[in-house]
C-alpha cells in the first residue's frame, strides 16, 4: 500500500466505506455485535465472525497486542483510571487462510451497570 | 407488490385439454413410465387362460420379463427421438403413437418367443398388432398421466420451497438489518459523535468563560461534514442485506406429514377412468378368446356400465367423510363389485363372454379400486405438504412486510433526526455563534440544549406515537379551500393502528401520498379516505373525483411497493381509486 492510497482512504470518514466493519466486544473477548460487511473483508458472516476466538480472529501477533490492550483496559476500568482508545493497525484472518490488515480505532464505553464495552471500527487498507 | 388483474384462461378448465398436453411431456416415455409398467406387463402374462396357452407360469413369466425389457429398450428411445425431432405441438400424437410402437415391439418380442419356446404354434398378428397393443398402450396411458401428475407436484413443490427459502432469506436479512441499523448507530455514536459532542462541550465552557468562538464554529461545520452526514448518508442508501447462509428448513416438516384420519369418499370413486382401465383390460383377452367383434361389444358395453353405477354412487355419496383405510377398502370391494355387476348385465345381454374374461374383468375391478384408492390418498398426502409450504411463504410474506416497514420507518425517523434535528441544531449553533461573536451564557446554555435535545431524540430512536385520524385531519386542513378530504377509519383498525406505531406511520405515509397524487396529478376537487381492517391486515381505499394517470411510478410507487403487501391504482369512470393493503405487526 502506498502513502498516498493510505491517505485517500483515511479522507473518507469512518463506517462509510464497504470495508468499514463496525463492532461490539466485552472485555473478556466476546464479540456482542460484527456488522455484515465482514463477510465481504473475511469471507465468513456475522452470525460466523461473532462466534470466533480472539485466536481465530487475528494473527498471533495481533492477538497477543489485542489481549493485551484489553488487560490493561480492565486493570484501568477496575481502579476507576481514565480509559484510553485504542488506534493501531491489526491483522485479520481470512477465512481463506489469507490475512487482511486493518486499521482498527476502538472506544471504550461504560454502560449504566458499570461494565466497559469496547466499540470499533476496522477499516481494511489497499495492498 | 402491485396486485395483478386476473387473466382468464378457458383453457386451464378443459381437463381433456390439459391431460393431452401432459401426454406431451418428456416424463410420458420415460423410463420411469416403463418400469411402473412392469407389474402390468407380468400380470397381463399370468392371467392367461392356461387351457387354451400351455406352459407353465415361470415360462410366462420369463416371456413377460422379455417383453419388459422391449419396453424398456424401446421407450426412452423413441420419447428422445420425438422431443429432438418434433415441434413441441406434435409431442401428445407423437407420445401416443410411440405407446402403440412400443407396445407393439413387446407383443413382437413375446409372440416369437412364445412360439420358438413351442408354447403356440404361430403367431396371432390379429391379436398383436390389434386389441394387446390398445390394452397395452391403454395401462401406459394411464401410468403416464400419473407420473406427469405426480412430476407437476414435484416441480410445484420445488417452486414451493424455493420461493418459501428465498422468502426465508430476506426475512432473516431484514430482521438482522433492523438489529444491525440499531447497532451501527450506536457505535457510530460512541466512537464519533459522543467524543465530538464532549469536545463540542468543552469549547462551550471555554466560549462562555470569554473564549474565541472561532474554533467551536469550525469544529460545529466539521463535526456536520465529518461525521453527521456520513451517517445521514448511510440511511438514505439502498438497503443491502447481509448474507443468510442457514436458513430454517421444513423438509421434515413437509415429509412426514400424517395420513388424514378421514377421508371424503366420493374422492376414491373415479368412475371413467375406471370404466376405460377395465375396458382396456378385458379387451384384448375377449378378443383373443373370442372374436374381436365379441370384444368390441363386451369391453365397452362394461365400460359404460361400471361408469354409470359408479358416478351414481360418487354423486351419492356426495361428501360423506369415512375412516380412511375403510374407504380404502370400500373403494376397491366397490370397483370388484360394480365390474361384477357389469359383467353380470353385459352377459345377461347375450354378449359371448369367455370365462377367463370374466375373471379378468373382476381383477381389473379390485386393482382399479387399489389405484384409485392409492392416488386419492398420495393426492390428498401431497396437496397437504404443498399447503404447508403455502403458509410457509403467507406467513414469511406478512413477516417481510412488518420488517419492510420497520426498516423503513426506522431509517426514516433516524434520517429526519440526523439530517434534520442535529444537523440544524449544530447549524444554528454555528449560525449563533457567529452572530453573537462575545455570547453571553444564556446563548451558550441555548446552544447545549437545542444539541442535547437533538442528541436525545436519536439516542431514543426518534420514537414519536403517530396517530392516524390525527393526520387525516391535518391533511384535510392543509388542502382546505383546494379539496374536501374526508375519512373515515372502522373502530377495529382504529384498534389496531393504536397497538402498532409502525403499521399507523406506514398507513399515514400511504394515505399522504395518495391523497398528494390525488390533487396534485389528479387535480381531484373530493377525496374519500377510508381504512379498515381484515384479519391482520389493514385495506386503505382512497377515492377521488380527479383524472387519472397510470403506469407512471415514481418515489411514491417505491415506497409503496415496501410499505404494502399489495396495492393498486384502478381508473373509474370519474376519478380514481387507490387500494393499498398493509400488514399490522
Amino acid at each position: 500500500m502506498t502513502d498516498e492510497n493510505r491517505n485517500e482512504r483515511s479522507e473518507v470518514p469512518l463506517g462509510e466505506l464497504p470495508t468499514d466493519v463496525m463492532w461490539r466486544m466485552a472485555l473478556d473477548g466476546t464479540i456482542e455485535f460484527v456488522s455484515s460487511e465482514v463477510y465481504e473483508v473475511r469471507g465468513i458472516s456475522a452470525e460466523e465472525a461473532k462466534a470466533q476466538m480472539l485466536e481465530q480472529i487475528l494473527t498471533p501477533e495481533s492477538a497477543i497486542n489485542s489481549a493485551a490492550y484489553m488487560q490493561a483496559l480492565a486493570e484501568a476500568a477496575s481502579k476507576g483510571e481514565e480509559l484510553i482508545p485504542f488506534t493501531g493497525f491489526l491483522t485479520y484472518l481470512r477465512a481463506d487462510g489469507s490475512t487482511y490488515e486493518c486499521e482498527v480505532q476502538a472506544v471504550p464505553q461504560v454502560g449504566e451497570d458499570g461494565t466497559v464495552k469496547l466499540l470499533g471500527i476496522s477499516r481494511g487498507l489497499i495492498t | 407488490m402491485p396486485m395483478q388483474p386476473e387473466v382468464s384462461r378457458p383453457w386451464r378448465s378443459s381437463g381433456v385439454q390439459k391431460a393431452w398436453r401432459r401426454l406431451g411431456e418428456p416424463s410420458s416415455t420415460s423410463a420411469l413410465v416403463a418400469w411402473i409398467y412392469a407389474p402390468f406387463g407380468f400380470l397381463v402374462a399370468l392371467t392367461l387362460d392356461r387351457v387354451i396357452f400351455g406352459g407353465s407360469p415361470w415360462a410366462w413369466l420369463g416371456i413377460a420379463g422379455l417383453g419388459q425389457l422391449a419396453v424398456l429398450g424401446t421407450m426412452p428411445l423413441l420419447g428422445l427421438l420425438l422431443h429432438r425431432f418434433l415441434p413441441s405441438r406434435a409431442w401428445s400424437l407423437a407420445t401416443l403413437i410411440t405407446f402403440l410402437l412400443v407396445m407393439i415391439a413387446r407383443g413382437f418380442v413375446m409372440e416369437v418367443t412364445a412360439v420358438f419356446m413351442g408354447l403356440s404354434s404361430t403367431v396371432d398378428w390379429t391379436h398383436l398388432w390389434v386389441s394387446d397393443v390398445i390394452t397395452q398402450a391403454g395401462f401406459l396411458l394411464v401410468i403416464a398421466y400419473r407420473v406427469s401428475v405426480r412430476k407437476e407436484h414435484a416441480n410445484r413443490m420445488r417452486m414451493l420451497e424455493g420461493e418459501r427459502r428465498e422468502l426465508a432469506r430476506l426475512d432473516l436479512g431484514l430482521s438482522q438489518k433492523i438489529i444491525e441499523l440499531d447497532e451501527r448507530l450506536a457505535i457510530q455514536m460512541g466512537l464519533t459523535v459522543e467524543p465530538r459532542l464532549r469536545d463540542i462541550d468543552s469549547e462551550l465552557n471555554s466560549v462562555a468563560a470569554g473564549g474565541d468562538p472561532e474554533h467551536l464554529i469550525m469544529s460545529l461545520q466539521n463535526f456536520v461534514d465529518d461525521d453527521i452526514r456520513p451517517m445521514s448518508r448511510y440511511l438514505s442508501e439502498p438497503v443491502k442485506l447481509p448474507p443468510i447462509s442457514a436458513i430454517p428448513a421444513t423438509k421434515d416438516e413437509v415429509e412426514h406429514i400424517s395420513l388424514p384420519s378421514t377421508i371424503v369418499f366420493s374422492r376414491m370413486i373415479w368412475p371413467i377412468p375406471a370404466a376405460v382401465i377395465v375396458g382396456l383390460f378385458t379387451f384384448g383377452q375377449v378378443e383373443w378368446l373370442a372374436t374381436v367383434l365379441a370384444a368390441l361389444i363386451y369391453a365397452p358395453l362394461l365400460g359404460v356400465i361400471i361408469w354409470l353405477i359408479l358416478e351414481a354412487v360418487r354423486r351419492l355419496s356426495g361428501e360423506r367423510q369415512v375412516r380412511l383405510w375403510w374407504g380404502v377398502l370400500l373403494t376397491i370391494v366397490l370397483n370388484a363389485a360394480v365390474v361384477a355387476i357389469g359383467a353380470g348385465i353385459v352377459i345377461a345381454l347375450g354378449s359371448p363372454t369367455p370365462q377367463s374374461a370374466l375373471v379378468r374383468s373382476l381383477m381389473g375391478g379390485a386393482l382399479m379400486g387399489v389405484l384409485s384408492a392409492a392416488a386419492t390418498v398420495t393426492d390428498v398426502h401431497e396437496n397437504r405438504g404443498e399447503e404447508i409450504l403455502r403458509r410457509h411463504i403467507e406467513a414469511l410474506s406478512a413477516a417481510i412486510n412488518v420488517s419492510k416497514q420497520r426498516l423503513w420507518v426506522v431509517r426514516r425517523r433516524l434520517g429526519y433526526a440526523l439530517h434534520g434535528s442535529l444537523q440544524a441544531a449544530l447549524h444554528v449553533a454555528a449560525m449563533r455563534l457567529s452572530d453573537h461573536r462575545i455570547p453571553n451564557e444564556e446563548v451558550v446554555r441555548s446552544i447545549r440544549a437545542d444539541i442535547g435535545a437533538a442528541v436525545s431524540k436519536i439516542k431514543s430512536g426518534a420514537n414519536e406515537p403517530c396517530d392516524v385520524i390525527q393526520g387525516c385531519q391535518d391533511l384535510a386542513s392543509i388542502w382546505e379551500g383546494t379539496c374536501v378530504v374526508t375519512w373515515e377509519v372502522t373502530p377495529e383498525a382504529t384498534e389496531a393502528l393504536s397497538a402498532s406505531p409502525t403499521a399507523s406511520e406506514c398507513a399515514i405515509e400511504v394515505v399522504v401520498e395518495a391523497v398528494q397524487n390525488s390533487i396534485r396529478h389528479g387535480k381531484a376537487t373530493e377525496v374519500c379516505v377510508s381504512i379498515s381492517l381484515t384479519r391482520d391486515r389493514l385495506t386503505v381505499n382512497v377515492l377521488d373525483n380527479g383524472t387519472s394517470k397510470t403506469g407512471v411510478t415514481g418515489l411514491g410507487s417505491r415506497m409503496m411497493d415496501e410499505l404494502c403487501v399489495q396495492w393498486a391504482r384502478v381508473p373509474l369512470g370519474s376519478g380514481t381509486q387507490l387500494s393499498a393493503e398493509l400488514m399490522v405487526g
